[in-house]
């Protein structure tokens, strides 16, 4: 289990969160707390691409029990870890966001999108972790949680780049349009395709694709 | 009994160490290394000389610790030592071993991206190889050596268990080091390549000393010239090849079956039973002592309870 | 554990202490010199250097696609740019920095006469591969940017920085990597160090305000307000910028070097390596300090004074008839303005007899906010000061709409341009501006607005809207038109794209006609070229004739073309065209309280 990666992770995740609510003030604007979360949220996208590794390969992969399992039990693990770490850095952006709104503004302007949030980072770590599963199955097994996780930030960053209206704009008042609920389905396409991806990834290495030069 | 005794009597009295000129050799005195609880090595004495010096012991003896006391990696707790002529408690004396050092340690970790001669000109340049022409040179003759030409540019992961080790003896190599400390260098060798690698070293220039670990006692028998056993830490014996097995002499029968009351008996390959004890069992001849009987009579004395070390029937007084 | 003399040791022959020193240190340096220069030749192939390359060069050609680089933007930019290396430096470094640990080699590299501490140098010194690799960009950014023609001169001292930062990322790796091995501490490094700039001291991202007394940690933001005026931005001293990055790449190596000699540190070693860390602290912070000075009230005076009174520090020439007044520095402008004006005065019959005068102003507005100010003043008279001076250009940038005569010896209408001009896709769209001014300046349609009147324009909301005449149904205006997107051959597609993004509507008299706003957004924008939606199909619709044919039809009745009495129709009759319809004009419930709009006269 990397516990050093994972706790590395939330520890520096969590870091970021206190740093940017210790200098939170009035004048944020809900924009700028979310991707201030999202920037904390990136080192556990890190840890994350981390977790299929496997320093004892060479013997786990002859045992009788599936392949997969390896990976799945690290991810059991740290659900936890990563969930509760996830949790605080939410509540902390909340509490920044309850700074920036003045006196007697309506209670749901109080509420950050949480669920697309978590939706939108659980599909973060599901990249990593289909791209460090994949380059597990590569002679650079060794060095996938290395690789895994600036691809998979950085890749994250492409996305934002591209017209998928995949990062919308905070909508925390009434009239404000509101894209979040479009993000939602596209983030649970995105990870439901980088599961099966990482599932495939995960499968018994012995079947490889066939190639002709 | 007598005998051990006398070996250990043999290991004190031991006249000092004559060869390369002023004496440069590999002198311990009563070193001691512990790690926690475990007492790794326990007063060893030891004079390593030119040749092939091999290391026997089972697993826990301490060969690991001893080598790399010997290559400068790790400090004992206390004792005496003289390598080279030099002290390696201070810094420059450390210096000066390392300067005409090749180590292979038993896990050597290798740098899965680099290629082979890359690696190789690395490890050059850390040995202070500094002038170019002779580093390549030197690549070049411990590339052949090794038998690692074919493969000079490829990266290390594509190399299999057997070359990697190779590579490691390669490195060691590197500098034409008067004192080589190669743990297990044999491991994962197929036996050409083992015979390759004993020939290797008999190519070695008389003056070099050499001390390898091993498990292989036929490797002992092979090339050394002197031999160690280390038993729990403490070095049970220190002669020749022939001293270790003439230990055994008149000690070790065949019989067609097993005697219960032998000290150590195994199945042969050809289905007799050989036996190693003072008594002969019923029914068995003489043979020949080897030794790897004699190491195995010692380590079997070593095992028992008495902390003095005395030889004794399995079980008994 | 001691040495026994009985032991044997070799006779050593005598050597003088000093020359067995200098040859120990002659082969130190040799050693370290080869093992960092393979050390260098393998960062520049790792694929995260390779790839930080590409990235940073794309950010810098990515970013000078749309206007002109300015240099004392630009020298700054070129070194936010190589950030896109520095990260994938730090990484790289840290995962060679910790291979021996990390592939389970300590022992063996203990084992060779190279000492720990000199590896780490070996690792140190390999920084240097990167770092050429940054000043092969920045030298290339260098002449690309030459090449675009941008304006101003580049600062060496700026320059140098944004190198730095590569170095500074490779060195700080190295440190890292020397004292911890897992590669997730360099990708953990980065984001953090990534996020420090991008997200909590930026402003884009909303700027921090650091606690009083800790702004020193954070002195790499610099006024965003004085990066739109004319000149050099002289916020941060390059000199005490430059310190601040050696001093933290030099405790960064530090940390590197002792952690190589830490499992058998000498006293002497390290109280040195203490004092230097403490040295290389205290220049740091004073050099943090200098930074975050704020800009000197004298420097701030003068660069709102040449915003304010353009005419009094700007160089004027004469090229053909026209004169082109730009900001010092800005003279390689001056030619690409005038290809618009000759592009357009060259399809006239006959050349106006009043001279035109193409002016550079600044028309930008500075945030009062101190916090968007992107530095934080110290004091509350600072914040008071900045305020004034934002009043000081708001107010001369407001003027710029509604003062013909703001500036002495401008034309009559002013014809004015901005400190920016587009290249590449945005070309065509500040060709187009300046275009549309010099042809309303021809038709003698006037380039500001007349008065600004507020209206509602629903339960909640109030919109200031200016006024201005408006030529319907004037044969100038969609000459006008036609002249502009004729001029060069951008500012046609600029025009016509312009029309597609959709007419308003205006008030003329009791009626309401379709009508268009200047172009989409760039160039310079508080004065109005308003027009008619008939004039623009009308003008459309000329584009599509020979030029030739438009031209003849021109010369045959100028200057008579440019009165107000000729109208669409007979401009469209004359070029045997039928008059387009003009478009519908949609009228919203909020525009409802729109004023009129008088004609020209």
């Amino acid at each position: 289990m990397p516990w050093a990666a994972l706790v590395a992770g939330c520890a520096v995740g969590l870091g970021l969160s206190l740093v940017a609510h210790q200098f939170a003030r009035p004048s944020q604007s809900p924009d700028s707390i979310i991707r201030t979360a999202r920037v904390a949220f990136a080192p556990l996208v890190a840890a994350t691409a981390f977790l299929t590794s496997d320093p004892h390969r060479n013997l786990t992969a002859t045992l009788p029990a599936p392949p997969w399992l390896t990976t799945a039990a690290h991810l059991l693990f740290a659900v936890p870890a990563l969930g509760l770490t996830a949790w605080l850095q939410l509540e902390l952006a909340g509490a920044d966001l309850r700074i920036t709104l003045p006196p007697g503004s309506p209670a749901q302007a109080e509420h950050l999108p949480w669920l697309s949030l978590i939706v939108e980072m659980a599909a973060w770590s599901a990249l990593a972790v289909a791209v460090a599963a994949v380059i597990s199955r590569t002679r650079w097994n060794e060095l996938a949680g290395a690789v895994a996780a600036p691809a998979a930030l950085a890749l994250t960053g492409v996305l934002a780049l591209a017209p998928l209206g995949l990062f919308p704009a905070a909508a925390t008042g009434p009239g404000q349009s509101a894209s979040w609920p479009g993000s939602d389905w596209r983030w649970c396409a995105l990870g439901l395709a980088e599961v099966l991806v990482a599932c495939w990834a995960c499968r018994d290495p012995w079947r490889r694709l066939p190639w002709r030069p | 009994m007598e005998s051990v005794r006398a070996v250990r009597h043999e290991t004190r009295t031991r006249a000092p160490l004559t060869g390369v000129a002023g004496g440069t050799g590999v002198r311990v005195e009563q070193l001691t290394r512990r790690y926690g609880r475990t007492l790794a090595l326990d007063h060893v004495d030891l004079e390593v000389g030119p040749g092939i010096t091999g290391l026997l012991g089972p697993n826990g003896a301490g060969k690991t610790t001893l080598l790399s006391i010997l290559a400068t990696v790790a400090s004992p707790d206390c004792g005496r030592l003289s390598i080279l002529g030099h002290d390696p408690d201070e810094s420059s004396g450390r210096l000066a071993i390392r300067r005409s050092l090749g180590y292979l340690p038993q896990e050597l970790g290798y740098h899965r991206h680099f290629r082979v001669a890359a690696f190789l000109d690395y490890v050059a340049i850390l040995k202070e190889i500094t002038d170019g022409r002779r580093r390549h040179a030197e690549i070049a003759r411990v590339l052949a050596e090794t038998g690692l030409e074919a493969v000079a540019s490829k990266p290390i992961r594509t190399l299999s268990g057997g070359m990697r080790r190779r590579l490691g003896l390669a490195q060691a190599l590197l500098g034409d080091p008067s004192l080589l400390v190669l743990d297990e260098p044999a491991a994962g060798l197929d036996p050409e390549q083992r015979l390759r690698f004993r020939e290797m070293l008999s190519r070695l220039p008389t003056g070099r000393m050499v001390v390898l670990s091993t498990h292989q006692v036929d490797d002992v028998t092979a090339i050394c010239s002197s031999v160690v056993v280390l038993l729990a830490g403490r070095a049970r014996f220190s002669g020749t090849p022939g001293e270790l097995a003439a230990l055994a002499k008149g000690k070790v029968w065949a019989a067609a079956t097993r005697d219960a009351s032998a000290e150590l008996s195994w199945r042969a390959g050809d289905g007799s039973w050989r036996h190693i004890g003072p008594e002969p069992p019923s029914g068995a001849n003489l043979v020949t002592s080897t030794v790897e009987d004699g190491y195995l009579l010692l380590s079997g004395s070593a095992g028992g309870s008495d902390p003095s070390g005395t030889v004794g029937p399995r079980g008994a007084a | 554990m001691s040495a026994d003399p009985g032991l044997m040791r070799p006779a050593r022959p005598r050597v003088g202490t000093a020359s067995a020193a200098s040859g120990r240190g002659a082969v130190t340096r040799r050693v370290v010199m080869l093992a960092g220069r393979a050390e260098a030749a393998r960062l520049c192939r790792s694929p995260l250097v390779l790839g930080g390359l590409a990235v940073a060069a794309a950010l810098v050609w990515w970013n000078s696609r749309t206007t002109v680089p300015q240099w004392w933007v630009w020298d700054v930019q070129i070194g936010s740019s190589l950030l896109a290396l520095a990260g994938p430096v730090l990484v790289a470094a840290q995962l060679a920095a910790g291979r021996v640990r990390r592939d389970g080699a300590t022992q063996l590299y203990d084992s060779y006469p190279a000492s720990a501490p000199m590896r780490s140098g070996a690792h140190l010194l390999g920084v240097a591969g990167p770092l050429m690799l940054a000043g092969a960009l920045t030298g290339g950014a260098v002449i690309w940017l030459e090449l675009l023609g941008s304006v101003g001169t580049a600062r060496p001292a700026v320059l140098v920085q944004g190198v730095l930062l590569v170095a500074l990322g490779g060195v700080a790796g190295v440190a890292l990597g020397s004292w911890l091995a897992h590669p997730v501490a360099g990708i953990l490094a980065v984001i953090v160090i990534g996020a420090a700039e991008a997200d909590l001291l930026v402003p884009f991202g909303g700027p921090v305000q650091p606690p009083g007394g800790s702004a020193w940690l954070f002195p790499w933001s610099q006024p965003a307000v004085l990066r739109w005026l004319p000149g050099p931005v002289v916020a941060i001293p390059p000199g005490a910028h430059l310190a601040w990055l050696v001093m933290l790449a030099a405790l960064a190596a530090i940390a590197a070097l002792w952690r190589g000699g830490f499992r058998q540190p000498r006293p002497r070693v390290t109280i040195l390596a203490a004092l230097g860390m403490v040295g290389c602290l205290a220049l740091a912070g004073w050099s943090g300090w200098a930074q975050i000075h704020p800009v000197p009230a004298s420097a701030e005076d003068s660069l709102i004074y040449q915003a304010v009174h353009p005419a009094s520090v700007e160089q004027c020439v004469t090229q053909v008839r026209v004169r082109y007044c730009a900001y010092p520095g800005f003279g390689r402008d001056v030619a690409r303005w005038a290809g618009v004006v000759n592009g357009l005065l060259g399809r006239l019959p006959a050349r106006p007899r009043a001279e035109l005068v193409v002016r550079q102003v600044v028309d930008v507005n500075v945030y009062t906010s101190p916090l968007y100010g992107g530095y934080p003043p110290a004091t509350a008279s600072e914040i008071e000061r900045m305020s004034v001076l934002a009043g000081r250009l708001g107010r001369f940038v407001s003027a710029q709409g509604y003062d013909a005569n703001l500036v002495p010896g401008s034309s009559q209408p002013p014809v004015y341009t901005d400190i920016n001009w587009g290249v590449g896709s945005l070309a065509g769209s500040y060709q187009l501006g300046l275009a549309l001014q010099v042809a309303w300046w021809i038709a003698r349609l006037p380039t500001t607005w007349q008065r600004s009147v507020s209206y509602s324009c629903g339960q909640y909301c109030s919109v200031e809207a200016q006024v201005s005449c408006l030529p319907v149904g004037q044969a100038r205006e969609a000459i006008a038109l036609w002249l502009a997107a004729s001029a060069t051959p951008a500012t046609r597609p600029a025009f016509l794209s312009g029309l597609r993004s959709g007419a308003g509507v205006s008030k003329v008299g009791g009626a309401w006609l379709a009508s268009y706003t200047g172009v989409t957004g760039y160039g310079y924008q508080p004065g109005l070229q308003q027009f008619t939606g008939q004039a623009a199909v009308l003008a459309e619709a000329m584009l599509r004739l020979p030029e030739r044919r438009v031209e003849a039809v021109l010369a045959a009745r100028w200057p008579g073309w440019l009165r107000p009495r000729a109208t669409d129709a007979q401009l469209a009759a004359a070029l045997r065209i039928p008059l387009p319809p003009a478009p519908p004009a949609a009228v919203s419930a909020f525009d409802r309280g729109q004023p009129a709009d008088p004609v020209c006269q």
